[in-house]
């Protein structure tokens, strides 16, 4: 890769990583280590077909895709879940005190309890604002399906999105 | 009551506002492994194009094999496999249109495969497909006796014969996850505690009861890296990791370390 091309990539994925952690975050059902997982599979294949992305027309879309399939294949393969050497890089300190508060009534709790590819219509229409059918598409499903899909998760979380309100 | 748009953008703002702790994502490593499986693809599409006539005599095992510079090579087969040809999986009817299907496990013979259609988990018998009554999620392992082990949400379930077994959580511990069955009903998996990278390797009998692996002596704190059981075998062998460190478990569930591959 070109060294001006290299930039461009740096450039994107430093600007993207915060958005892109998040949603993984959200889509792993708030397991850190997953997440950075799916997060640094994504980056790496961007890398791989960084010249297709830049030419498309919405890299965010052609990004998001492909952080869902990271996720999906993630869950897919328990092969994958195989990784003697790569789980080095903690960082002390930081997960703590995040991760020991268990409360069971957080958004994070409560997509956690939703089936994934729930979470993941979920997470891709309304935090990622892609359209139903890029849903769909990424997902491997019909448009019907990420309807009732996102209608069913909404359902799940309406108890504690609509209290929010009534505060 | 609210309507779908008003709790979607509601909940847009609530995923907004979720506090995410820092992300251990590195640009420079993507880079790096980017760089290294791009130059292997190169390398292997250079080697296959130049090796079309030995691909034709000798199978293709002789032409992909020099790339082990992560991992050991595997031997190649004895004989280049032929008349492989893929035959198509029917789906379980009536069927459920647009959620799409997928295969996730084999049984060790190569009979039994278990998947899901959408949420529902399905099983094949020598290709006939069957929705398991009973259960919902997804289908994680098949043993030899035709047994799914699966998960739904927090819930970890084995299905044998149309019988329904919930795993029993580990006390203290607020999560687990199953990821292997074998044909005693055994299944191999973890537990997690405090946070989530504080997992403890753990089996659970065919009973549904949730028992501790014993941890090698000196294994120390993981120090944020996980411990958890990964297979098990028909005779209640156990593979998995406890800190980065291969681990086996006999039946007997004495731990001992695994010699890792050698560079070549």
């Amino acid at each position: 890769m070109r060294a001006d091309t290299q930039a461009a990539y740096v450039d994107y994925v430093s600007a993207r990583l915060p958005a892109l952690h998040r949603a993984a975050y959200l889509l792993c059902g708030g397991d850190a280590h997953r997440a950075d997982d799916i997060v640094q599979t994504t980056i790496t294949r961007l890398y791989q077909h960084w010249k297709r992305a830049a030419r498309s027309d919405n890299i965010d879309a052609y990004v998001h895709r492909m952080l869902v399939h990271a996720f999906v294949d993630e869950r897919r393969l328990t092969w994958s879940r195989v990784r003697l050497t790569d789980w080095v890089d903690e960082r002390p300190g930081d997960t703590a005190a995040h991760e020991q508060v268990d409360d069971r009534s957080s958004l994070v709790a409560a997509l956690r309890r939703l089936p994934p590819r729930q979470r993941a219509v979920l997470v891709m229409r309304f935090l990622l604002d892609r359209p139903v059918e890029e849903v769909a598409d990424a997902l491997r499903c019909s448009v019907g399906t990420v309807e009732s899909q996102s209608s069913r998760g909404l359902d799940a979380l309406r108890g504690m999105l609509a209290k929010i309100e009534e505060h | 009551m609210y309507d779908n748009d008003t709790l979607g953008t509601e909940l847009r703002h609530r995923m907004l506002a979720v506090d995410v702790p820092p992300g251990g994502a590195d640009v420079h490593r993507a880079i790096a492994d980017g760089r290294h499986a791009n130059r292997r693809r190169a390398g292997l599409l250079t080697a296959a194009a130049a090796g079309v006539t030995v691909l034709a005599m000798a199978g293709a095992f002789a032409v992909l094999r020099p790339m082990p510079d992560r991992v050991p090579a595997i031997p190649p087969p004895a004989s280049p496999a032929t008349g492989c040809r893929p035959t198509p999986l029917p789906t379980p009817s009536p069927a459920r249109d647009g959620h799409p299907t997928r295969l996730s496990a084999m049984d060790p013979a190569g009979r039994i495969f278990a998947g899901n259609t959408g949420d529902q988990p399905v099983r094949w018998t020598d290709g006939e497909p069957e929705t398991l009554a009973g259960v919902r999620g997804e289908a994680v392992d098949v043993a030899a006796d035709g047994a799914v082990l699966g998960t739904d949400g927090d819930d970890l379930w084995v299905w044998r014969d149309g019988q329904v077994t919930h795993l029993e959580r580990l006390a203290g511990h607020r999560d687990a996850v199953g990821l292997a069955i074998n044909a005693k009903g055994q299944v191999a998996g973890y537990a997690a505690g405090a946070t989530l990278s504080d997992t403890v390797p753990v089996i659970w009998s065919a009973d549904g009861a949730v028992h501790r692996l014993t941890m090698p002596a000196g294994a120390g704190a993981g120090g944020g890296r996980p411990a958890m059981a990964r297979d098990i075998a028909d005779d209640g062998t156990v593979v998995g990791d406890v800190f980065g460190v291969p681990m086996r478990w006999s039946p007997a569930g004495a731990p001992g370390p695994l010699r890792g591959p050698t560079r070549t």
